[in-house]
């Protein structure tokens, strides 16, 4: 069985799917002028509050935010193909299911890469932040990582919305607001209470964007691995749960004809 | 060994909040030999599609059993699924922002088909299946029946031994039809065993070698088509209008005449007649009596049903 064939072609269904979302002027001037316009606003709350250190801290943490809010699109498009009607026959097709899926849902942490670099260099530009090309390049490789552990989430947010399809957006709308609210984007996150800052170590984006903090400060490499490393394994967490949970579904949905219901 | 074989096969669905479970299939037991294009006839909500999906592992039974060329769809759902193609009915089941070209592409991947093969074995169905010129366009742009025959490329692409058809020409036009089931006809030749379900009884008498009922679930009779096709104008209906009450006296008593009743619709009278041979002098007898508003139709598939399992002495 040859996996990376099929997450190939997977591939290229996602792509079509999105070429089918966005054409590159709809991209340009309706995605990321509304992407930008959110994070202009919170880098001018910034400015109004008259702190340097705060305008820089609303400007990453949004930067890299937009790219994990985006990624997370990959839950909606795990419901796909219950619309379509591939579902079924994905799960009795021999190579299975997590191939395909994986395949079909990866454009989106790409495009998570590009609207959070994108939104980072009009930023940059717009409010003068200072960014070092040696800063930037090491900062690249962990927006990356950011955009594919919120990957890792969004599978299994989208293991569980591809039951109940219907809830597919609401998922999508509350996953985003958590990360936004929570993992450290306007305050550090160990400005919530002790339950909630506990509970998002365990979230995507919350290491990440520390380690992204921390190679813009000059925190030291081993801070900045140490959060790394940690966003990797919180991603890679919830990717192999997210697969397991997909295939259960699937199981579950043969035995209880949940396999073919769009509700 | 038989290509498909089921023993009491039943399957229920939970039906509303209250706990109740709705049968969808009742005790089947079916077998189909290998090379044999078998139909499964029955009305909408028959149990047809529950049992294909069932025969393709797409759903699991309740109980019973049920084997594909000797594998059991529980047990050995892995090598089942390497010997059985599907081709639903509709439009739901393809990728529409993809070529034809680009969805068997990524079908053959699906079914581990060798990639060397894949390119030679996709432009053979595409020729087969007539859209070797289309294959390039996204499937978005194809009509009903350019989309089914693509259906059926997806179904063979993996090179199925067994294939199930579920209401395949639901939906095309009579030209379209026509050249899918030619291409049944073909697969039949080639050794292809095809468990074909459909409610029409014309598509079962062309292409079946023999036609299982169903209805409510439960396997109701196996006949060979032309045995239906038997029923189907032994149980021929006349609709006429103007008939005197001595004309529709003379007609109850004649031989071969099942009844005469009060049309379901307008103003006249049905004769359904128990003998096809009775036709023509029932329409001879019309004309000379002056009687110029004829209609003959066959019966309904659930009216062959009704005579069928009524004249064995079972409970429809």
């Amino acid at each position: 069985m040859s996996w990376s064939r099929v997450y190939r072609h997977g591939l290229a269904v996602g792509a079509a799917d999105f070429r089918d979302f966005w054409s590159l002027k709809s991209w340009l001037f309706g995605w990321m002028l509304r992407i930008l316009t959110n994070a202009f606003a919170w880098v001018l709350l910034g400015r109004v509050l008259g702190s340097h250190d705060r305008q820089s801290f609303l400007l990453v943490g949004n930067a890299v935010a937009v790219g994990a809010t985006s990624a997370l699109w990959a839950s909606n498009a795990c419901t796909w193909a219950r619309y379509d009607g591939t579902h079924p026959l994905l799960v009795i097709a021999p190579s299975g299911l997590a191939a395909a899926t994986l395949g079909r849902t990866s454009i989106w942490p790409v495009n998570g890469i590009a609207t959070s670099i994108a939104t980072f260099l009009v930023l940059t530009l717009a409010f003068g932040y200072r960014l070092t090309v040696h800063a930037a390049l090491a900062a690249f490789p962990l927006v990356v990582l950011v955009c594919a552990s919120t990957f890792g989430f969004a599978l299994f947010m989208g293991a569980v919305v591809g039951r109940w399809t219907r809830l597919r957006n609401l998922a999508l709308d509350v996953s985003g607001t958590l990360l936004m609210a929570f993992c450290g984007v306007a305050v550090p996150s160990s400005f919530w209470p002790a339950p909630m800052n506990a509970a998002v170590q365990f979230l995507p984006l919350t290491h990440g964007l520390l380690a992204i903090r921390g190679v813009l400060n000059d925190a030291g490499v081993g801070v900045v691995l140490r959060q790394a490393s940690l966003e990797a394994v919180v991603g890679a967490s919830w990717l192999v749960l997210a697969l397991a949970l997909m295939q259960r579904m699937a199981e579950r949905g043969r035995a209880d004809g949940s396999i073919e219901l769009v509700v | 060994m038989l290509a498909i074989e089921t023993k009491g096969l039943s399957r229920s669905y939970a039906s509303g909040n209250e706990g109740k479970s709705l049968l969808a299939l009742d005790d089947v037991s079916l077998q189909v030999e290998q090379g044999e294009v078998r139909g499964l006839l029955g009305p909408n909500g028959a149990g047809k599609t529950t049992l294909v999906k069932i025969l393709s592992t797409v759903l699991l039974p309740s109980g019973g059993r049920a084997s594909i060329l000797g594998e059991d769809v529980v047990q050995n759902t892995r090598a089942v699924r390497s010997k059985i193609g599907i081709v639903f009915g509709g439009d739901r089941g393809l990728y529409n922002n993809l070529t034809a070209r680009q969805n068997l592409e990524y079908w053959a991947a699906l079914y581990d088909v060798p990639a060397k093969e894949t390119k030679l074995r996709i432009d053979r169905l595409l020729a087969r299946v007539g859209l070797t010129e289309r294959a390039s366009q996204r499937v978005s742009g194809y009509s009903r029946g350019m989309k089914q025959r693509l259906h059926l490329a997806r179904g063979l692409v993996a090179g199925a031994r067994v294939l199930f058809l579920d209401e395949p020409t639901m939906g095309m036009d009579p030209m379209a039809a026509r050249d899918f089931r030619q291409i049944v006809h073909d697969l039949r030749g080639e050794g292809c065993t095809v468990l074909l379900t459909t409610h029409d009884m014309r598509e079962a008498e062309a292409l079946c070698d023999k036609v299982a009922l169903i209805d409510r679930g439960k396997l109701l009779a196996v006949e060979k088509p032309a045995e239906l096709a038997r029923y189907v104008a032994k149980y021929e209906r006349i609709d006429v209008e103007g008939a005197s009450e001595t004309l529709l006296a003379t007609l109850r008593t004649h031989g071969g005449v099942a009844t005469v009743n009060r049309a379901p619709q307008g103003d006249g009278h049905r004769i359904e007649l128990a003998d096809g041979a009775a036709h023509r002098s029932i329409l001879a007898l019309l004309v000379e009596t002056g009687v110029t508003s004829i209609t003959t139709s066959r019966p309904s598939l659930e009216e062959v049903y009704v005579h069928l399992i009524g004249d064995r002495g079972l409970e429809v």
